[in-house]
């Protein structure tokens, strides 16, 4: 690989900084990406800008309506918490099923998000449990709502020199089950070819939230808003599951590349909106 | 590009060592300190021949930047046997056939008793989720998740040894 410097800034502020002065640098969180691209040459920075001696950016913090999560929060830990365990389960299941033990002691939810693959395991539950990004940049604190966060494939709304340092959720109502499923050929250390995360919430017997999010089958990952509509109003029956499925498939665009065949992925939208949706039905996750 | 100088303690010895920036962990191990138990099988995270425990986490060494190491506690594969005799775990593995051609080995061990260390008593399919991530060419597997499980047989039955501490060697 092309040489680099390497810094490991104290603060956030001297990080910024170092990312605004060093043209092409990149910032460095647990590396499972990074290192890999720098190895391959897919980037080729002057400086590497590391986070990790940052404190403060791997707590997960609880508050009466909001939890909040560090960007440096690793893959174990936001699969060990009680707290993302119980209340954003389709998370945590998201964080258990990326890459393998070893990757996951060192891959870091912000590293997951930022890093924009249209197939990140967390992006679907994060959507779905109407997160917000906190960045902090040269100018500030921002804070970004996670749906305007990924703007396409490998591309966020991070503007120069800023970097994500939290993710915060609103504590979900307590009637809220989600789950998370994914398609993928190996049993592990696999990227999904189609990944979903649902939520249901029923009130008396009929569906009163529904949420559909979609990975890997569009640039971004987003809500299948029009299936979701379908789920409204009635009970959670075999049908309007299936109605629901067919409706998200309709609703992908994704394309044909190395692991998968544009058909093949809307077929897998299909199959696993149906088992995700059935798994809630059965009461499943929460 | 100018070194660093790094603190590292590996397998219980201190390091002061010089680093360039380009360096990982596991040419810190390999090169630096003469460590080549821990193998390169795929330089990218995706083997698992590298895996180290990294301040008490099995990780992949080819992932860490040599740098990012500075003030961590690792052991490796070589820190696993006490004055020459070997650990429960290595010698299951050698006892039960796990060991073909032994390049995945090393890794395998590591995660195995990074595994051990956190639960004593796993079923079989916690010992495959947690070698999920070491790749094995040879032996499709059988015989090493048989040789964990034996060996974790063998630690809980005799407390002397204790969870994942390594001991006298048992036939």
């Amino acid at each position: 690989m092309r040489a680099f410097e390497y810094q490991a800034p104290a603060s956030l502020d001297e990080a910024c900084r170092l990312l605004v002065e060093n043209e092409g640098a990149v910032p460095l969180a647990g590396g499972t990406d990074v290192l890999v691209f720098l190895r391959h040459g897919k980037i080729a920075p002057a400086a590497v800008v590391d986070l990790n001696r940052i404190s403060g950016l791997d707590a997960i913090e609880m508050t009466e309506d909001t939890v909040t999560i560090g960007a440096l929060t690793s893959m174990t830990a936001l699969t060990r918490s009680d707290a993302v365990q119980r209340l954003f389960p389709s998370l945590a299941i998201a964080a258990k099923s990326m890459g393998c033990w070893q990757v996951r002691n060192r891959a870091t939810v912000g590293g997951n998000i930022c890093n924009a693959s249209p197939s990140a395991d967390t992006a679907p539950p994060l959507l779905l449990h109407d997160a917000k990004a906190i960045a902090m940049g040269p100018d500030g604190r921002r804070e970004i709502d996670f749906t305007a966060f990924l703007v396409g494939p490998g591309s966020t709304a991070l503007a120069k020199g800023e970097l994500l340092v939290a993710i915060q959720l609103p504590v979900p109502h307590p009637d809220m089950r989600s789950t998370y499923v994914r398609r993928q050929i190996r049993r592990s250390m696999d990227i999904p070819l189609v990944n979903v995360a649902v939520g249901i919430r029923e009130e008396e017997g009929a569906v009163a939230e529904a949420r559909i999010c979609l990975g890997a089958v569009a640039p971004i990952p987003y809500r299948a808003t029009e299936a979701e509509a379908l789920l409204l109003g009635g009970p959670l029956t075999a049908e309007h599951i299936v109605q629901a499925a067919a409706a998200a498939a309709a609703s992908a665009r994704p394309i044909t590349d190395i692991r998968s065949s544009a058909a093949y992925r809307t077929e897998m939208v299909q199959v696993f909106v149906k088992r995700a949706l059935q798994a809630l039905a059965e009461g499943g996750a929460q | 590009m100018k070194k660093m100088l790094i603190s590292v303690t590996v397998n219980g010895d201190s390091h002061e060592l010089a680093v360039h920036p380009h360096e990982r962990l596991l040419d810190l191990l390999r090169d630096h300190l003469d460590l080549t138990g821990t193998k390169e099988g795929c330089g990218e995270g995706e083997c698992g021949a590298c895996t180290v425990i990294m301040d008490g986490a099995p990780v992949n060494a080819c992932l860490i930047l040599a740098a990012q190491a500075d003030g961590a506690d690792i052991l490796t594969v070589e820190g696993l046997a006490k004055d020459g005799t070997l650990s429960v775990l290595q010698q299951k593995f050698v006892d039960l056939g796990a060991v073909q051609c032994g390049f995945c080995s090393p890794g395998m061990v590591v995660t195995a008793k990074a595994l051990l260390d956190e639960n004593p008593d796993p079923s079989e399919s916690d010992v495959r989720d947690a070698l999920s991530g070491n790749l094995c060419r040879c032996t499709g597997y059988e015989k090493i998740v048989d040789a964990v499980l034996e060996a974790a047989r063998i630690i809980m039955e005799i407390p002397s040894i204790g969870a994942g501490v390594e001991g006298e060697s048992h036939a």
